[in-house]
């Protein structure tokens, strides 16, 4: 029986999570802002062959996720990526990875704060309220302002400790697969010409191929969140089989909700009408084929899923803080947790607030570029560590599931999240760069020295 | 008769919760299985609330548990920090084998000591639960069927016997054997005679998933401890 100081069974972890609670975690963070937000956009831009972006996105995640799974089988973390990265190639990569991924969900929860306030607007504006609220506060439009007041309500509900949320974020996650999939069935159907006449657009890709690339780019953060699966393999049962199914399973049931959306959207709109709709084009898709009631159903999910969203990635940054803080990487306040909430107020509030402020400058696509342009980078070294650490095989790194394919699998997924940061626009590339090396300086400034165990090298 | 049951004590560790005195001595003849528990919110990890509640739980954690080893044949003890407590508390029930759950109250002295039955399945669970922790006792035992399960008149004549040859003397058992008394009617002669509770845990069915346990509702209007016997997993 334990002593009182024994490790991790005495954190009081079950073993409770099945391969249908996992994928529901993994389809919760990811089916959020993505798909309600980026449809209008990426169709916008390129066309048809927006379709093809996001499955390039599906794959791309699939090819990540296999190495993933078998890191979270052998280091069952919360940390993630912070951890897998710190333990398979040192210190300073991992405290790289973790800080800058760190601000990749500030800029993540940003791009979901931005995408709720278009959607309250959008709710608003449904009810004939429109009139009834200014367009603008002190300068800023009313649809950041109505970012920035759900931001700060999530900050601010979150550290003061909620009950249920989970149970909550789960029954969420179904409403919104059930609406989602009667959407796409009805128009689906009218799209493919199975009620009427068929509206497959006859051009293609009106903007050429590139366009197919940047918007995989873009439009890659809507599988950011994947990984989550990763953060709760300790809690998972039979974690061989049910990591990476889960992991593997849900990228693939959001990969084709994506890619059925986008399908329907260009069926249904000009590109140069969804770009003038914007973030909240495919509500008035849901109006043509579903009339008010599909449109009011579709405005109530990107309500909820952004929100949800939001919420789930304050959660993952105040988490990999933690995991920081707890290798002296950032300072102890970083993970201390407010004896009157019982939360990780620090946290909570540093990842809120800095992504209420990225409302105010930032706009919508290089929010998300650059969120994903950060996970790319914590993806691609996960993939090199998996590589490391498969050949070096220290005594501690006995994952139970291998990935297959090793190693090309693992280099794949290094080639995919270099291209993908390739074809991001020059600013996010930059903002990004500026995140990376800030995060190497503070590594040298404040960590420098700072040893994590175990290491690679713990023979 | 089946191995010693064990008696998990769940204690709210960082909210000042102690188990009182005469029942630490109650349970001092079976081994103790102490569970502090901290309950946290969801947007907290177990690790980070371990990291910053974890020494001060422990500290209050042995001092919980140094009383009962004081007395018991065995005591150890268990810290989690969860989002959820009866998920908890079932674990560790699972780990036992054959577990029997404290619902703490307040007692001054535990001298009466009603068993309520429902249903045969739990019967010998119940009367190794009764033998090992009375067994050594001077309390005063009595024995009814309770509604809400099946079984007649000779369910408790057997524990009777059963009881009489671990060693209680007949004198210190009362049998009523009438039939069956609802909930609320048992709630009230216990308020009013008996200091402690012993009860198996409800039958799973999809209405108990739903109302709240009979054990918490009669440790909520009885105001006595109650001693909530578990189904032994027999494939462990």
């Amino acid at each position: 029986m334990a002593e009182p100081n024994a490790p991790a069974d005495e954190t009081g972890l079950e073993r409770t999570i099945g391969l249908v609670g996992a994928i529901t975690i993994g389809m919760g963070t990811m089916i959020g802002a993505g798909i309600f937000v980026f449809p209008g956009l990426a169709v916008g831009r390129a066309g048809l062959g927006a379709a093809v972006s996001f499955a390039i996105g599906t794959v791309v995640a699939v090819v990540i996720a296999l190495p993933t799974a078998e890191l979270a089988t052998a280091m069952p973390e919360s940390g993630g990526g912070y951890y897998f990265v710190s333990r398979g190639l040192g210190g300073f990569l991992g405290s790289v990875v973790g800080l800058s991924v760190t601000v990749g969900l500030v800029f993540a929860a940003a791009f979901y704060l931005v995408g709720f306030g278009e959607y309250t607007l959008a709710v608003v504006a449904e009810a004939g309220l429109r009139a009834a609220i200014p367009s603008a506060v002190g300068g800023v439009g009313i649809g950041y302002v109505l970012a920035i007041v759900g931001g700060t309500a999530l900050t601010v509900v979150s550290i003061l400790g909620t009950e249920h949320v989970e149970s909550l974020q789960n029954a969420l996650v179904g409403l919104l697969i059930a609406i989602l999939v009667v959407f796409l069935l009805r128009s689906g159907l009218d799209v493919l010409g199975l009620l009427g006449r068929p509206r497959v657009p006859a051009q293609l890709l009106p903007n050429g191929s590139l366009p197919v690339l940047t918007t995989a780019a873009l439009v890659f953060t809507s599988f950011l969140g994947f990984a989550q699966i990763a953060a709760v393999a300790g809690e998972v049962v039979e974690p061989s089989r049910t990591l990476p199914r889960a992991l593997v399973g849900s990228i693939l049931v959001v990969g084709v909700l994506y890619v059925a959306t986008v399908f329907v959207t260009a069926g249904t709109f000009s590109p140069p009408r969804l770009q003038q709709l914007g973030e909240t084009a495919i509500v008035e898709v849901a109006r043509v084929y579903l009339g008010v009631g599909g449109a009011v159903a579709i405005l109530l999910a990107g309500f909820l899923a952004t929100l949800s969203s939001a919420n789930a990635t304050l959660l993952g940054g105040s988490r990999v803080l933690h995991a920081l803080s707890r290798d002296d990487v950032v300072p102890p306040h970083a993970g201390r947790i407010s004896q009157r909430y019982g939360t990780p107020h620090f946290a909570l509030s540093f990842v809120g607030g800095l992504a209420i402020c990225l409302v105010v400058v930032g706009r919508l696509d290089t929010l998300a570029e650059v969120a994903s342009f950060l996970h790319l980078v914590m993806y691609g070294l996960m993939c090199v560590a998996q590589l490391r650490l498969s050949r070096a095989t220290p005594v501690w790194y006995d994952p139970s599931f291998q990935c297959p394919g090793t190693p090309y699998v693992p280099m794949a997924g290094v080639l995919a999240s270099v291209g993908l940061i390739a074809f991001m626009q020059s600013l996010s590339q930059a903002v990004g760069i500026v995140i990376i090396v800030f995060s190497g300086l503070w590594y040298r400034a404040y960590a420098d020295g700072v040893t994590v165990t175990p290491e690679v090298n713990d023979a | 008769m089946p191995e010693t049951p064990h008696v998990i004590v769940p204690v709210a560790v960082l909210e000042g919760e102690v188990v009182p005195d005469p029942l630490v001595e109650f349970l001092s003849s079976a081994p103790v299985v102490v569970l502090g528990y901290h309950r946290i919110p969801e947007q907290t990890t177990p690790e980070q609330a371990r990291e910053e509640f974890g020494e001060r739980a422990n500290r209050e954690l042995e001092t919980l548990t140094e009383a009962f080893e004081a007395g018991a044949a065995t005591a150890e003890s268990r810290l989690a920090f969860t989002h959820d407590v009866a998920q908890t508390i079932q674990r560790v029930v699972e780990e036992v084998d054959r577990g029997v759950v404290l619902r703490p109250n307040p007692v001054q002295h535990v001298d009466t000591v009603f068993v309520g039955v429902r249903n045969s399945t739990l019967v010998p669970a119940i009367t190794a639960t009764v033998a090992t922790l009375i067994g050594p006792t001077d309390a005063e035992l009595s024995l009814r069927r309770l509604q809400g399960g099946a079984g007649d008149g000779q369910l408790l004549a057997g524990m009777e016997t059963a009881l009489e040859e671990a060693g209680i003397a007949d004198d210190r058992i009362t049998v009523d054997s009438r039939e069956a008394v609802s909930i609320d009617d048992a709630v009230e002669t216990i308020s009013e005679e008996q200091d402690l509770v012993i009860l198996g845990e409800d039958d799973p069915s999809i209405l108990n998933v739903v109302w709240e346990p009979t054990s918490e509702r009669v440790a909520e209007r009885t105001l006595a401890p109650v001693l909530v016997v578990q189904r032994p997993f027999e494939n462990e």
